[in-house]
């Protein structure tokens, strides 16, 4: 046997005795040493701080109102995409495209604010219930539900042997069906039937209002018959999202919560969607793999417009729902640092928006200042996470931030 | 970057008694063992503590939903997060058919499976078995093979099919067959008097469209699994897995513990990945999955696996570079092994502690070894000398007839199989939305999934069906704790 702690412990079949004491005693262990907590942790680490409960529940009102706020702009600017859809539906036109393009555009800026209520199972993104993956799914296969380049008999839209029906339902259990990126629903599916395939270095996809008119275009019936279903149904999830937010349910589970979990799901979103999302998803894919598809509005190229979206709903949460005053009196370093990084990262992104290049056309750029100009925003988008996390630790909150 | 004790005492304040608790206790059952073997640090390397609350050691991540499997593991740099973060879109990104305009993403098939890692692995969790007779079969497929007519106990790919139902192809090329599953139900009692139901499948394979199969075909259904903490397996030191094995099972307990060597006749390297350990290294998983279950050429397979007779298979496919490069390859199987283990749920709550004591007295931990120490990854130091709590000690079981495949692979006989790694499982409905378990999802949930257990396992399940109910339910929510 050799003089090894695996041997006797844990990793070792023949040391059943050896693990029915390990059990035993670290029960007793931990028994006794819960009662010690206190004792134990003043030696070895600093006492986490305890959240402050008046202020988390104040902070969970003004956050609740926010939300809900958002959530109702949102659902609004997807039924009047809704209508716009149906406007260029019924009579397919130029003009009609436009209009329905625009309404678009109008609804995504609304719904990326709300992406930082995601990723802590709240409405959006809850593991039995929740649509984001209807909504907004990314990325996107299109010639899952389209013909593209190469491919015209490709998508659902044109085998009507093995769909022959598309309405809400037939859609709904299509999408991600098999595959991730099998993606026949939510705003990414709507914006490739609006724009089309993105084949051009210097703009947006560039469909004709054409191919939703019958006899220009193979399927076009079809095609028309998708666009409604598709937009009918991100207005149906949206609603789903908006009413547990508005009926009360869920602001009530939220409230019912510890405070160190309450606050911990909030911040949870906030770090996710900088570190993870937009900084790495969104952005950095798409640098390193210099791909003009490999961004998030892809069709539209309306990707800096999101990002900026997504920067703001951050900082809502941290300015207009005040979180930083929870943590406010204790840690006002801290809190001075996040609310320049959060400013900071805004304003950079807002001037990604008055670029005269897209998102795509930074990412093939050949020009070496685009390519510095995203890693620092990537970088402002880093920092601010990091920075929202080192804090948190001071309360024993884990937000899974990278150091 | 290492993170050093203080760092991580630090990041998780409030767990520093339950560390010392367990490092103590620790330290307590090594004196009663063996008295004066107890060596805790010796070298320069950082200690690391056990916790099981944190089954991923370091870099476990606090995440339950539909993202509980899709994290970094903490701790890893920026060089490796940007890795891992376009591994994570080369994983997620269905590939399509040569010529395509997406030019990065070209090379599917010409027979295939499906068009992405992920359609199998949703969300980085484990695939589901179909819903009803006549559904398609995404995250389950049928490896076959047949017996070699001059040495029937070896076994060799199926003529003008290889050793996979490939169900998909691109424009053009035949796909190989529809792979179906139907579902008999057997029912058995526990000693209470409480019943149960199983599900025992049989597989059939429709739409043949390279003749017919041979009539000793065997087939090996196997399920996707989900893909978190590979990296901490693949460095569990050979020496602390061979320690557990028992092949001929000198200490007589009726569990053996066999390793799977893929190499000829029975040498290293050893097998750690999929559910007989048929693959060495997550890398060499990874390259197989591209190629078996996509048709993408990698520097490690150069070749399509056209057969003879396939011959549009053979024509649609022309050898020019490799469809995924080294580099692309290296990232996918740097966000493979840094997928983070979550966090234990529940882990203080006393019917847990209860379970958790149940799963050693009728000696789950026989087989589904709680803990081992990994060794140094060179690259990735998050995965390094760390404490896991895989609850898996990656050997072969025989685990009885009900759960054969007859088809041996490798060293594994046709009745073996890998101890599948138990952490994470508890998360399994939230990240898949399903709770169908073992190696072809036939079970529907932990209680299942045990009273399949037989052979090597059979004593343990029977325990289990002796257990009174409040017993079996605390067993089975410790499990879902993992
Ligand atoms: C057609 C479905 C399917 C696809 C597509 C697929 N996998 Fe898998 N995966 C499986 C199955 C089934 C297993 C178990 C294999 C076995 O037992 O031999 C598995 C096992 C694995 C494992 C080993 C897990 C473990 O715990 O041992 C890894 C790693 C893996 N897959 C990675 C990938 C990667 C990377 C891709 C994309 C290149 C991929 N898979 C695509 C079905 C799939
Ligand atoms: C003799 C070794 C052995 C023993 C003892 C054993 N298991 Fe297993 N266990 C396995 C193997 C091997 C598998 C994989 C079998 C398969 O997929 O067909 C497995 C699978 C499982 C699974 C399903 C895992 C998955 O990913 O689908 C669960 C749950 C499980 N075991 C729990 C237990 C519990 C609880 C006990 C004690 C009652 C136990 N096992 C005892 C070897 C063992």
């Amino acid at each position: 046997m050799s003089t090894d702690l695996r041997q006797l412990g844990p990793g070792s079949r023949n040391a059943k005795v050896g693990w029915k004491l390990f059990y035993v005693l670290s029960f007793c262990v931990s028994t006794l040493m819960s009662v010690s907590a206190g004792a134990a942790e003043s030696k070895s680490a600093a006492k986490p701080k305890t959240l402050d409960a008046a202020e988390v529940a104040a902070f969970l009102d003004r956050y609740t109102d926010l939300v809900k706020k958002n959530y109702a702009d949102t659902l609004a600017a997807a039924k009047n995409l809704r209508d716009k859809i149906e406007g260029f539906v019924k009579a397919p036109s130029a003009e009609t495209q436009v209009a329905a393009k625009e309404a678009w555009k109008a609804a995504r800026l609304s719904y990326s604010k709300t992406e930082a209520y995601r990723f802590y199972g709240g409405p959006i993104d809850h593991a039995d219930t929740g649509p984001e993956g209807f909504i907004n799914a990314w990325p996107m296969d299109e010639s899952y539900v389209d013909s593209v380049k190469d491919l015209p008999k490709s998508g659902i839209i044109n085998d009507k042997q093995k769909f022959p029906k598309i309405d809400k339902e037939s859609l709904r259990s299509m999408n991600e069906k098999d595959g991730e990126t099998n993606i026949a629903t939510g705003y990414h599916a709507i914006e490739f039937l609006l724009w089309g395939q993105d084949l051009s270095a210097t703009g947006p996809g560039e469909r004709s209002y054409e191919d939703f008119v019958d006899g220009k275009k193979d399927n076009a019936d079809r095609r028309r018959q998708y666009l409604q279903a598709v937009t009918s149904l991100l207005v149906e999830d949206l609603e789903k999202v908006n009413s547990a937010w508005q009926d009360g349910s869920f602001p009530k589970e939220l409230k019912a919560m510890p405070p160190h979990d309450a606050i911990q799901k909030v911040m949870t979103g906030l770090t996710t969607l900088s570190f993870d999302e937009m900084a790495g998803e969104r952005m950095m894919v798409a640098l390193e793999k210099k791909d003009q598809e490999n961004e998030q509005d892809c069709f539209s190229d309306f990707s800096l417009n999101d990002l900026h979206a997504n920067q703001l709903g951050i900082l809502e949460v941290w300015q207009a729902a005040d979180l930083k005053k929870v943590f406010l009196k204790s840690e006002s370093k801290s809190v001075a640092k996040i609310s320049q990084e959060l400013s900071a990262s805004e304003k950079r992104l807002k001037s990604f928006t008055n670029f005269t290049k897209t998102f795509d056309q930074m990412v093939i750029s050949k020009d070496k200042k685009d390519r510095q100009t995203m890693e620092a925003v990537i970088k402002g988008l880093h920092s601010q996470a990091r920075s929202l996390g080192q804090m948190a630790k001071v309360y024993s909150l884990e937000l899974n931030v990278q150091e | 970057m290492f993170k050093s004790k203080q760092s991580f005492f630090s990041r998780r304040p409030s767990l520093v008694a339950i560390y010392l608790g367990g490092l103590v206790a620790f330290l307590l059952v090594s004196v009663a063992s063996t008295s004066s073997q107890v060596v805790a640090s010796t070298s320069s390397q950082p200690m690391s503590i056990a916790n099981a609350e944190y089954p991923g050691g370091q870099g476990t991540v606090t995440q339950v939903g539909g993202r509980a499997f899709s994290l970094p593991a903490l701790g890893i740099t920026d060089e490796q997060h940007k890795a891992f973060t376009v591994g994570n879109s080369i994983f997620r990104t269905n590939w399509v058919q040569a010529p395509a305009s997406v030019t990065t993403l070209q090379g599917l098939g010409p027979l295939f499976n499906t068009r992405s890692c992920g359609s199998c692995h949703q969300q980085d969790g484990r695939g589901s078995p179909p819903r009803s007779e006549r559904d398609e079969f995404v995250g389950l497929l049928l490896r076959i093979s047949v017996p070699d007519a001059k040495d029937p106990l070896r076994m060799i790919d199926v003529p003008g099919y290889g050793d996979q139902i490939q169900s998909q192809s691109i424009l053009g090329v035949p796909a190989e067959g529809t792979p179906r599953v139907s579902y008999k139900e057997i029912t058995g009692k526990f000693s209470d008097g409480e019943t149960f139901t199983l599900l025992s499948p049989t597989y059939t394979i429709e739409n043949l469209a390279y003749g017919d199969l041979p009539k000793n075909l065997r087939i090996s259904p196997r399920l996707a699994q989900q893909l978190v903490g590979l990296g901490l397996l693949d460095t569990i030191p050979e020496a602390a897995l061979l320690a557990n094995a028992d092949p001929e099972d000198r200490d007589s307990n009726g569990i053996s513990g066999r390793p799977n060597w893929l190499g000829p006749n029975g040498t290293a390297p050893l097998g750690r990945f999929g559910w007989k350990a048929n693959k060495p290294s997550v890398l060499e998983q990874d390259a197989a999955a591209l190629l078996g279950d996509m048709g993408i050429t990698t520097p490690l397979h150069k070749n399509q696996e056209c057969r003879e007779g396939q011959v549009a298979c053979q024509k649609a496919f022309s050898l020019k570079d490799t469809e995924m490069s080294m580099q692309d390859l290296l990232r996918l199987t740097a966000y493979m092994k840094l997928l983070g283990v979550p966090k234990r749920r529940g882990f203080l709550d006393p019917e847990v502690l209860q379970g958790e004591k149940v799963f050693h007295q009728i000696q789950c931990n026989q087989c589904h070894t709680p803990s081992f120490k990994t060794g140094v990854d060179p690259e990735f130091s998050v995965l390094s000398n760390q404490w896991i709590f895989p609850y898996t000690d990656l050997l072969l079981h025989d685990m009885g007839q009900g759960l054969a495949d007859d088809r041996p692979d490798h060293q594994a006989s046709g009745r073996e199989w890998r101890t599948a790694p138990l952490w994470g499982i508890g998360l399994v409905h939230d990240v898949s939305r399903h709770d169908r378990l073992l190696h072809d999802g036939r079970a529907r949930g932990v209680k299942e999934a045990i009273l399949w257990h037989d052979g090597e396992a059979k004593s343990a399940k029977e325990e289990f069906i002796k257990l009174p109910k409040k017993d079996r339910e605390a067993l089975i929510k410790f499990v879902n704790s993992l």
